[in-house]
C-alpha cells in the first residue's frame, strides 16, 4: 500500500514532468516563431540590397537558428523543482499552499501535531487530482492561432507579390539558375538560350522569372531575347538557302520540303541516309574539321551557309559527301538556333515575359505620322513590347529627321518616311542614313540562276538606292535586320496576334526615342 | 494524534466563533476588526485601535472583556497621567500593631485586559510605562518586578483627527502592538442597527462564553500551527520589501519610507497568520493568511518620511503595492 507521503510525491513528480514538457513546448514554439520572424525580417530588410539573397541568407538562417538554439538550451537547463510543481498544483487547484506545505513537512519533519493530519488530508486530495486536467494544454491555442495567421500571411506573400516582392522565390524556393551574359557577348554555341539561361530553363515557372528580372538589367534581357530571335531568323534564312540550293535536284525533293516546313530532324535523317548514316557524318565532320568552320559567330554561320548553298546549288556537279555533311552541320546549327527561340517562347509563355523596356513605344500612331501640325514628342509607354514575335524587337533603330530628304535616294523617298513618300513631319531628329535605310528597306530577291540561266546558286540582293549606301557596311545587327525585313511576313505570320502586329508596326513607325535623336 | 489535532482545530474555531458572535451582539459592523482583535488576543499580542470618536472603540474592548471573563481595567490617558497611575505605587500602610510599612498598590495594568483609552493624550513618559508590561508581561515598581497575570491583553485607542495636545506614540511603543486596527465609520444600515440597539430601555449585553483557561489553551494551539518555510519566506520577503535601504526595493518604498518593519513585524505576520489559518479550519498556514494580516501587522511599523506625509501617502497604499509586486510562495 502506498503511503500518504508517496502519493503526494508521485503527484508532484508527474506534475513536474508535465511542467517541463510544457516548458519545452512553449520554448520551442517561441523559438520557432521568433526565429522565423527574425529571419524573415532580416531578409525583408536586406533582400532588395542583395544581402538577403543566396549564401548570405543561408548563413543568416544558420546564425539565427544557432543563437536561438543556445538560448533554448540555456532556458531549459533546469527542470522545475518539486517545490515549484507543488506550488503549481496549489495554484491550479486553489489549495492555498496545502500541497506545498505538506511536501515541505514531508521533507523537513516538524513536531507540530497538525502535520500528520495535514499529510493525510493532502494525500486524500492528491488522489483526486489528475495532472492532465490540472495542467491543460489549452495555453498553446493562442500560440497556434498566431502561427496559423503567420503562415497564412506567409502563403499569401508567396502567392501574391505584396509581401516580399519579386525576389521571394529565391528566399523560399531556393532556385538557383546561373545566367551568364558571356554567351551574349561572345556566342560560341548555336543554342544561345541554353548558354544564357541554362538547361531546362524553359520549364521554369513564374516564380523563377524574377531571378532574371532581378539579376539582369531589363535591357540586357531584351537584348538576349533579341539575339535569340535574330539568330532564329538567320537560321531560317540559311535553311531556305539550302533548300533553294537543293530545289533543283528531284532526288532531294523530300528534303527540300522538310526543310521548308521546318521539319529539320526529318531533313537531316534523309540527308544522313543519303550520305550513309548519322554517326559517319559526325566522323566526317571531325575529319573535315579544318574545312568546315564551326560557327563561332553569326557571320561565320552565314558564310558556312553560303558555302554549302553554293556547293549544293551547282546543279551540274554531283553532290559530294563532304558538302552534304557540311549541309547537315549547318542544318543542325540552324536547328539549334531555332530551338533556342522555341525554348525562349516556352520560357516566356511560362513566366509571362521577361523585362522589356517600356520606352520603346511612341504615342504616335500611324494615323498621326506625318502630321506637321501636331508634332509630338515620343513618350514612354507602359505597354510592353512583345518578345514573342519571330522578329523579336529587332535591333536598335535610328531616328529619322523631319522633312530631311534622303540624300542618296533617287526614287523620291524622303527621310523619315516609313512608307514610301510620306513625310516624317511629326518626327524630329537627325537623319541616320544607315538605319533610316533599314526603315525603308525594300529588297527584291532574285535568283539569277533562274533569270539569266546562270547556275552558280548565288542569290543577288538588290536594294533600293537608299539601301545601297549601307550595303557594304553590314554587321550582325544590320544583317539580322535586313533578314527580318526581307521576310516581309514577319508581322503577317498567322500565329502572330493582332495586338503584337500592331505593336511591331507602331514600333517601326514610331521608332524614335528622344534620347536617341542625334 | 490526528484526531486530537483535528479536534483542537474544531474546538478552536468553535470557541472563536462564539466569542465573535457574542461580541457582535453588542458591536455593530466592523466584523473584521472584531476578528482581528480576538486574533491578536490569541496570538499573545496587543492591539492599537484607531478611529474617530464614537465608532465604538471603547465599547468593543469592554464587550470583549465581558465575553472573555477576564479582569478588565480602563485607563483614560490624559496629559497629567503619571506612570505610577498605570503600574501602581507603594503606599504607606499601618498594620494593627501600628507599624507602618510600604505596601504596593497595583495599578490598572494588573488586569488581564487593559483599555488604554486615548493613549496619545498622555506624555511619552507615561506611555512608556506600558512598554514593559506589554512586552515582558511584568511590571517593575518600587524596586520590585511583578509578573502580570496571564493573559495580558492591552488595547489602546487613539483618535487620529484630534491631534492638538497629543503625544504621538514613539516608534518603540508602536512596535509593541501586534496589530493596528482602524475602525471605519458605520454604514447607514449599521447606524440604524446601532440606534435601534442603544436607544431602547435595555441595551444588549454580552455574556461570558470563554474562560481564561480556554484562551490560554487556544494560544497554545495557535503556536502549534506549522508554517512551511516557503510561506515563512514569503512573509520575510514582504517585511524586507519595506526597507528602503535594500537594493532593488520598490520605488514607493524608496521614495516614501524612512524605516522598514522590525523583526517584531515578521513575528506579528506569522503569529497572526497562524491564528487566521486556524480560523479557516486549516492545519497549515498559507500565503493568503499572511496577506490577510499584512496591513494590521505592518502598517504601524513602516515609518514614512516627510515627503510621504506631505503627499498624504499612507502605509496601507505602500504595503498593498508591495503585496502586488512580491511573488508568493
Amino acid at each position: 500500500m502506498i503511503e500518504n507521503p508517496q502519493i503526494i510525491t508521485i503527484l508532484i513528480n508527474r506534475v513536474r514532468k508535465r511542467l517541463f514538457f510544457y516548458r519545452v513546448l512553449k520554448e520551442l514554439v517561441v523559438f520557432l516563431a521568433v526565429g522565423f520572424f527574425i529571419y524573415l525580417s532580416a531578409l525583408v530588410s536586406l533582400g532588395p540590397s542583395g544581402l538577403g539573397r543566396g549564401v548570405f541568407s543561408s548563413y543568416l538562417f544558420i546564425v539565427i537558428v544557432a543563437a536561438l538554439g543556445l538560448i533554448f538550451i540555456y532556458r531549459l537547463r533546469y527542470m522545475p523543482s518539486k517545490m515549484d510543481a507543488a506550488s503549481t498544483i496549489d495554484r491550479k487547484a486553489r489549495l492555498k499552499d496545502q500541497v506545498l506545505s505538506t511536501y515541505w513537512f514531508i521533507r523537513k519533519p516538524h513536531n507540530s501535531p497538525f502535520i500528520p493530519m495535514l499529510i493525510e488530508k493532502t494525500a486524500q486530495l492528491c488522489k483526486t487530482i489528475d495532472p492532465g486536467r490540472l495542467l491543460s494544454i489549452n495555453w498553446i491555442i493562442p500560440y497556434c492561432l498566431v502561427a496559423i495567421l503567420f503562415f497564412a500571411f506567409y502563403i499569401a506573400g508567396i502567392q501574391r507579390s505584396f509581401f516580399l516582392g519579386d525576389w521571394r522565390s529565391e528566399i523560399f524556393n531556393g532556385a538557383r539558375v546561373k545566367v551568364s551574359l558571356r554567351a551574349v557577348s561572345d556566342p560560341k554555341s548555336a543554342d544561345l538560350f541554353t548558354d544564357v539561361f541554362g538547361e531546362n530553363s524553359e520549364d521554369l515557372d513564374l516564380a523563377d522569372s524574377s531571378l532574371f528580372t532581378k539579376q539582369y538589367d531589363e535591357n540586357d534581357l531584351v537584348g538576349i531575347q533579341d539575339e535569340i530571335n535574330m539568330r532564329a531568323i538567320l537560321a531560317r534564312d540559311g535553311i531556305e538557302k539550302i533548300a533553294k540550293a537543293l530545289d533543283g535536284r528531284p532526288e532531294y525533293r523530300e528534303v527540300v520540303d522538310a526543310l521548308r516546313t521546318e521539319k529539320l530532324d526529318d531533313a537531316m535523317k534523309m540527308l544522313s541516309q543519303v550520305v550513309g548514316g548519322g554517326p559517319q557524318i559526325s566522323d566526317n565532320l571531325k575529319t573535315n574539321e579544318g574545312e568546315y568552320n564551326s560557327p563561332s559567330s553569326d557571320s561565320q554561320f552565314l558564310e558556312n551557309i553560303d558555302k554549302v548553298a553554293s556547293e549544293l546549288g551547282n546543279i551540274g556537279a554531283e553532290i559530294n559527301e563532304e558538302a552534304l555533311a557540311q549541309a547537315l552541320q549547318s542544318i543542325e546549327d540552324a536547328q539549334s538556333m531555332i530551338d533556342s527561340q522555341d525554348q525562349l517562347r516556352q520560357f516566356n509563355d511560362n513566366v509571362g515575359g521577361l523585362g522589356a523596356p517600356p520606352d520603346q513605344l511612341s504615342p504616335l500612331t500611324a494615323a498621326r505620322f506625318g502630321d506637321q501640325a501636331n508634332p509630338t514628342e515620343a513618350q514612354p509607354s507602359a505597354e510592353p513590347i512583345s518578345v514573342n514575335a519571330q522578329g523579336g524587337t529587332l535591333f536598335r533603330q535610328g531616328a529619322v529627321a523631319r522633312g530631311e530628304s534622303d540624300q542618296d535616294s533617287d526614287e523620291g523617298h524622303q527621310a523619315g518616311s516609313a512608307s514610301g513618300d510620306s513625310e516624317a513631319a511629326a518626327l524630329e531628329g537627325a537623319a541616320v542614313p544607315r538605319l533610316e535605310a533599314n526603315l525603308q528597306l525594300e529588297t527584291v530577291r532574285i535568283n539569277e540562276s533562274e533569270s539569266d540561266g546562270r547556275n552558280d546558286g548565288e542569290q543577288t540582293w538588290f536594294y533600293s538606292p537608299t539601301e545601297k549606301q549601307t550595303g557594304e557596311d553590314v554587321n550582325f545587327r544590320d544583317l539580322v535586320g535586313r533578314s527580318s525585313y526581307s521576310n516581309s511576313g514577319v508581322i503577317d505570320q498567322p500565329e502572330t496576334p493582332i495586338r503584337q502586329k500592331k505593336i511591331i508596326r507602331d514600333y517601326f513607325i514610331n521608332i524614335h526615342n528622344k534620347g536617341e535623336i542625334r | 494524534m490526528s484526531k486530537s489535532a483535528s479536534t483542537q482545530i474544531d474546538v478552536f474555531q468553535e470557541k472563536f466563533a462564539k466569542v465573535k458572535d457574542e461580541v457582535s451582539k453588542v458591536m455593530v459592523g466592523n466584523a473584521e476588526v472584531i476578528t482581528l482583535v480576538v486574533t491578536s488576543l490569541l496570538a499573545k499580542g496587543h492591539v492599537l485601535l484607531e478611529g474617530i470618536p464614537g465608532v465604538g472603540k471603547t465599547k468593543l474592548v469592554q464587550t470583549l472583556a465581558d465575553v472573555l471573563d477576564l479582569t478588565f481595567s480602563r485607563i483614560q490617558f490624559t496629559p497629567d497621567l503619571m506612570p505610577g497611575d498605570i503600574v501602581g505605587t507603594n503606599i504607606v500602610t499601618e498594620n494593627e500593631s501600628g507599624k507602618k510599612t510600604f505596601e504596593f498598590q497595583a495599578g490598572p495594568i494588573f488586569a488581564n485586559m487593559v483599555l488604554a483609552d486615548e493613549i496619545n493624550r498622555a506624555t511619552p513618559k507615561t506611555q512608556s510605562a506600558l512598554l514593559e508590561a506589554m512586552q515582558e508581561n511584568s511590571v517593575s515598581a518600587g524596586g520590585e518586578t511583578r509578573k502580570l497575570d496571564q493573559p495580558v491583553f492591552v488595547l489602546a485607542t487613539q483618535n487620529p483627527i484630534e491631534m492638538e495636545g497629543t503625544y504621538p506614540l514613539p516608534e518603540a511603543q508602536m512596535d509593541r502592538f501586534l496589530f493596528k486596527l482602524k475602525l471605519d465609520f458605520p454604514t447607514a444600515a449599521e447606524l440604524h442597527t446601532i440606534v435601534d440597539r442603544t436607544t431602547q430601555k435595555e441595551e444588549p449585553k454580552a455574556t461570558k462564553v470563554l474562560e481564561k483557561g480556554d484562551i490560554l489553551k487556544m494560544r497554545d494551539v495557535a503556536r502549534d500551527m506549522p508554517i512551511a518555510k516557503p510561506i515563512q519566506d514569503y512573509a520575510v520577503r514582504l517585511a524586507l520589501a519595506t526597507h528602503p535601504e535594500i537594493k532593488d526595493c520598490h520605488e514607493l518604498v524608496k521614495k516614501y519610507v524612512r524605516f522598514g518593519v522590525s523583526p517584531r513585524g515578521i513575528q506579528a505576520l506569522i503569529l497572526g497568520s497562524k491564528v487566521i489559518a486556524l480560523l479557516n479550519k486549516r492545519n497549515h498556514v498559507s500565503s493568503e493568511d499572511v496577506r490577510s494580516v499584512l496591513l494590521p501587522s505592518l502598517r504601524h511599523r513602516v515609518l514614512l518620511n516627510f515627503e510621504a506625509e506631505s503627499e498624504l501617502v499612507e502605509t496601507d497604499f505602500i504595503l498593498n503595492a508591495l503585496v502586488d509586486s512580491t511573488p508568493d510562495a
